[in-house]
């Protein structure tokens, strides 16, 4: 009950951020992306269950706000934290550059799974030379920011967190 | 064993999520009320923070806009000063080309000078995250603002109504690459066809979107787009949409391409108008 209460906090906060801060930071027409931060780097902390799981409701709060279709980016960063999680488990050493690394890994993945998907719900017109500015400045903000995201992720998984490295 | 069990679990937790967003997706494209209810009231609450956020961080922004767009400003600088002195030179053409297009708009009878009522409301946020093109405007449904009305400012239309809350509004701008308008030719002195139809769509750029439009007329460089405001349309006829800036068709193409300059600066949106036209709206 905790963790959830925490985890809620940290995703509400990001959606603050999100939409206070980080939409007016702009790098050539492309914002970060805080939310589906908070999904990879759950998946980095918590493993591939709570990744899917933080990166579900992060994506949900995304899609609350956006009149894409509800489930859309709830779907696509379900993925991403999942996708990291997994890709962590596989990581035989941990360096201080895997959580960067593999937060530009997942947020590209993130995204590139919600255009995928708009692209089969009839939404086309993502699929152009901007998507690659996108991926890579979001990954790149997201990979910078990664180190401070895994440590708030820690704190709000608190025992999740442990007990998982405690199970390896 | 407790590897492939954890795996396992893993797996289920995801098979599971992925069924719930699908679910989701499902419901929502067919329009399933509670879903539009808790979004509406999800911006309902989200806005005030958001807007207070977007206050206090505004400080940033400036910074950040001022450090990292400075070439862009000078640019924008140097292209007005290139535009002050050719008006300046060209000022008697001007005022005839004024002339000529207030009558054009004249002749058109078009509702947007000012027959239809709207709501006018002032633009409190921009666009979150990165594959929408949207703002958030300060008044909703307590204004008379209902989803799929069309949203003008002086030079044209920006955008629709996509959600409707009490006190909030999100709008689609005509940029989005989901957004799609029904247009007409107006025509123009160079020549133009009035009358050709076709339809405008966004293409994630700031200011100029695409259009198809049928071969029934040569279209030029130039000509105004308007909303073609056919039966049941969001749109009422006559909204300016843009103006062709080149035109395509190939000798046995059913239709031309074309790309438009979009008429509003939707880069710069302080104030916009809701226009009250029921037709599309629900």
């Amino acid at each position: 009950m905790k963790i959830a209460a925490r985890v809620a906090l940290v995703l509400i906060t990001a959606t603050v951020l999100e939409q206070g801060l980080f939409s007016e930071l702009r790098v050539a027409g492309a914002a970060g992306d805080v939310l589906l931060l908070c999904a990879v780097s759950a998946g980095f902390v918590g493993g591939p269950d709570l990744g899917a799981l933080v990166g579900f409701f992060a994506g949900l709060l995304l899609d609350a706000m956006l009149p894409s279709p509800m489930g859309l980016a709830a779907l696509s960063y379900c993925l991403a934290g999942y996708a990291t999680g997994t890709l962590r488990g596989t990581s035989v050493r941990t360096s201080r550059w895997l959580a960067p690394a593999l937060a530009a890994l997942g947020s590209a993945i993130g995204l590139l799974v919600f255009v995928v998907a708009s692209a089969v719900v009839g939404r086309t017109g993502l699929w152009n030379r901007h998507l690659i500015t996108i991926v890579v400045v979001v990954a790149a903000i997201n990979a910078l920011l990664a180190p401070l995201a895994v440590r708030v992720m820690r704190w709000a998984l608190g025992d999740a967190s442990i007990s998982r490295a405690a199970l390896r | 064993m407790a590897t492939s069990r954890r795996t396992s679990r893993s797996r289920f937790t995801l098979v599971l999520l992925v069924l719930t967003s699908l679910t989701l997706l499902t419901l929502d494209f067919r329009g399933f009320g509670p879903i539009d209810r808790a979004r509406n009231a999800m911006l309902d609450a989200l806005a005030p923070v958001g807007h207070g956020a977007q206050a206090v961080f505004r400080p940033i922004g400036n910074l950040w806009d001022g450090a990292f767009k400075y070439d862009d400003l000078k640019k924008h600088d140097r292209a007005l000063q290139a535009q002050v002195d050719e008006m300046k030179s060209q000022i008697d053409a001007g005022k005839v080309a004024e002339q000529s297009n207030q009558q054009l708009l004249e002749q058109a009878n078009l509702p947007f000078v000012g027959n239809l009522h709207t709501v006018r409301a002032a633009v409190v946020s921009g666009a979150v995250a990165n594959f929408n093109d949207t703002v958030q405007i300060s008044k909703g449904s307590r204004a008379g603002i209902r989803k799929n009305m069309p949203v003008v400012v002086g030079t044209g239309l920006v955008g629709i109504v996509v959600q409707v809350a009490s006190d909030h509004a999100v709008v689609k701008l005509v940029t989005d690459t989901s957004f799609a308008v029904g247009v007409t030719v107006l025509g123009s002195d160079a020549g133009g066809a009035p009358g050709v139809e076709g339809v405008a769509t966004g293409q994630g750029n700031d200011t100029q979107m695409a259009a198809t439009l049928d071969t029934g007329g040569k279209v030029g460089r130039g000509d105004v787009l308007v909303t073609r405001g056919e039966a049941g349309s969001p749109y009422p006829p006559g909204l300016p949409v843009g103006t062709v800036a080149s035109a395509r068709s190939d000798v046995d193409a059913l239709q031309q391409s074309l790309v438009v300059d979009i008429l509003a600066d939707v880069r710069d949106l302080s104030y916009v108008s809701v226009v009250i036209w029921p037709t599309g709206a629900s």
